[in-house]
């Protein structure tokens, strides 16, 4: 039977612990809401540059873009992992590193050379201790990522793939679908698939009115738009991935800081139901000895 | 009456949406107007002035922008430009004094290295809001 002061003091330390999880908790919840807000604003940007990309895409004809081309033999690939700088988010993390690293050994298993992207700390480490080296890393920009940082992963990837150094780029990061879920995303940014846009915007177009996507006119021409058009769209995609992401690093903060502190609250019960049981036999026990001992005199 | 819807967005943030008589835009090979009716057009832009004309005469909205793309459907214009900001919002001096510290930090680099950075961006973004100004 432990003693009743290291059952107190367990007691504290709980509560101490829970605080801070609490605390967590409801930092997260607040950050939630700003979070979700700059998804939302930047969903008219991305969906209109989705939009745009597919109709542009569907009359230049496929067009000769290097970045539309799907390279034959698949030999570099790039995974952008995007994680986030702190843990105690749950399984936010892992969940990505681990989905990244059975892709790297898919492709690794074809034969090809995997370089990593980390955004945010976790995967710098998780990486490093496997002996990888990301080939390129953003540190601290987890809780506000920037349009700049986007543009220099898509600069990168870009240059690469024009140049045959890449011949896939694949970024792996959690959707956030609501303020409690996150989704597992594996989107594949390079080649860019029109065919697949396409179709998304076919169908939302059936939804929202039948007007007729043919006769746009471009200037200076199909194929000069498409050409600026598609870094573009790679920066977007990567834009969004980011803020994505951060949306859904709140929320699973949250989820885990939430179940953190019930588990406290059951651990600090638990422990005062200890607490008062050993209390209790031990006032008995003293009893029992005063009762014996005054007998004992009494005979 | 108003004949066009006009949005403007950016990576960050719907900027402007509401109706419009004509829109005037930067575009690469030159300003272009639009009015209700337009052939559906898709374009990049350059950087410069998007001049939304309202109801009224002189019910006249400007904005800056950087980079970016304008779509035209019949009744839509949709501007999606990469950095834009309402004229009235721009605080002239303070840009000025951004665009010394970029301009330094651009001297201290060498140009491979400026090319790996956005400076170049920040620069022109600074001079385009200048000129909107001045």
């Amino acid at each position: 039977m432990p003693n009743l002061h290291d059952i107190e003091r367990r007691i504290n330390s709980v509560t101490s612990t829970k605080q801070i999880t609490r605390t967590m908790e409801m930092v997260a919840a607040a950050k939630i809401r700003r979070a979700t807000e700059r998804v939302d604003e930047a969903t008219p940007f991305s969906s209109s540059m989705k939009e745009m990309l597919a109709n542009v895409a569907a009359q230049s004809s496929g067009g000769d873009s290097p970045l539309l081309a799907t390279h034959d033999d698949v030999k570099h690939v790039l995974i952008v992992v995007v994680v986030s700088d702190r843990g105690l988010a749950g399984g936010f993390n892992s969940n990505v590193l681990r989905k990244a690293e059975s892709i790297m050994k898919d492709r690794e298993a074809a034969g090809a050379q995997v370089s990593i992207v980390s955004c945010g700390k976790k995967g710098i480490g998780y990486f490093k201790y496997r002996g990888i080296k990301p080939v390129l890393e953003f540190v601290d920009m987890s809780a506000d990522p920037t349009v700049e940082e986007a543009s220099s992963v898509s600069a990168y990837a870009i240059d690469g793939y024009t140049n045959e150094e890449l011949d896939e780029v694949i970024v792996v990061y959690n959707h956030a679908k609501n303020a409690a879920e996150q989704v597992l995303t594996v989107e594949t940014v390079l080649p860019v698939d029109t065919e697949a846009l396409l179709a998304n915007v076919a169908e939302k177009e059936e939804v929202s009115e039948g007007t007729s996507k043919a006769g746009f006119e471009f200037e200076p021409s199909a194929g000069d738009v498409l050409d600026s058009l598609l870094p573009a769209y790679v920066r977007t995609t990567f834009y969004h991935a980011l803020i994505d992401s951060e949306a859904g690093e709140q929320g699973a903060r949250r989820t885990a800081m939430k179940s953190a502190t019930d588990n406290a609250n059951e651990m600090v019960e638990t422990l005062t139901r200890i607490y008062n049981r050993a209390r209790q036999s031990a006032i008995t026990t003293e009893i029992t000895e005063i009762v014996g001992g005054a007998a004992a005199l009494e005979d | 009456m108003a004949g066009l819807v006009c949005d403007i967005v950016t990576p960050q943030a719907r900027l402007f949406s509401g109706d419009a008589t004509m829109v005037t835009v930067p575009g690469v090979e030159g300003s272009m107007g639009f009015l209700q009716g337009h052939v559906p057009l898709v374009s990049p832009l350059a950087d410069g002035m998007v001049r939304i004309e309202g109801d009224t005469p002189g019910d006249a909205k400007s904005f800056v922008c950087q980079g970016g793309y304008v779509e035209v459907t019949g009744e839509k214009v949709i501007v999606l430009a990469n950095r834009a900001l309402r004229v009235e919002d721009i605080d002239a001096a303070s840009v000025r004094e951004q665009l010394g510290q970029y301009e330094q930090k651009r001297a201290a680099l060498s140009e491979e290295e400026a090319n790996k950075t956005t400076l170049a961006d920040d620069i022109a973004w600074c001079n385009a809001q200048l000129n909107a100004v001045s």
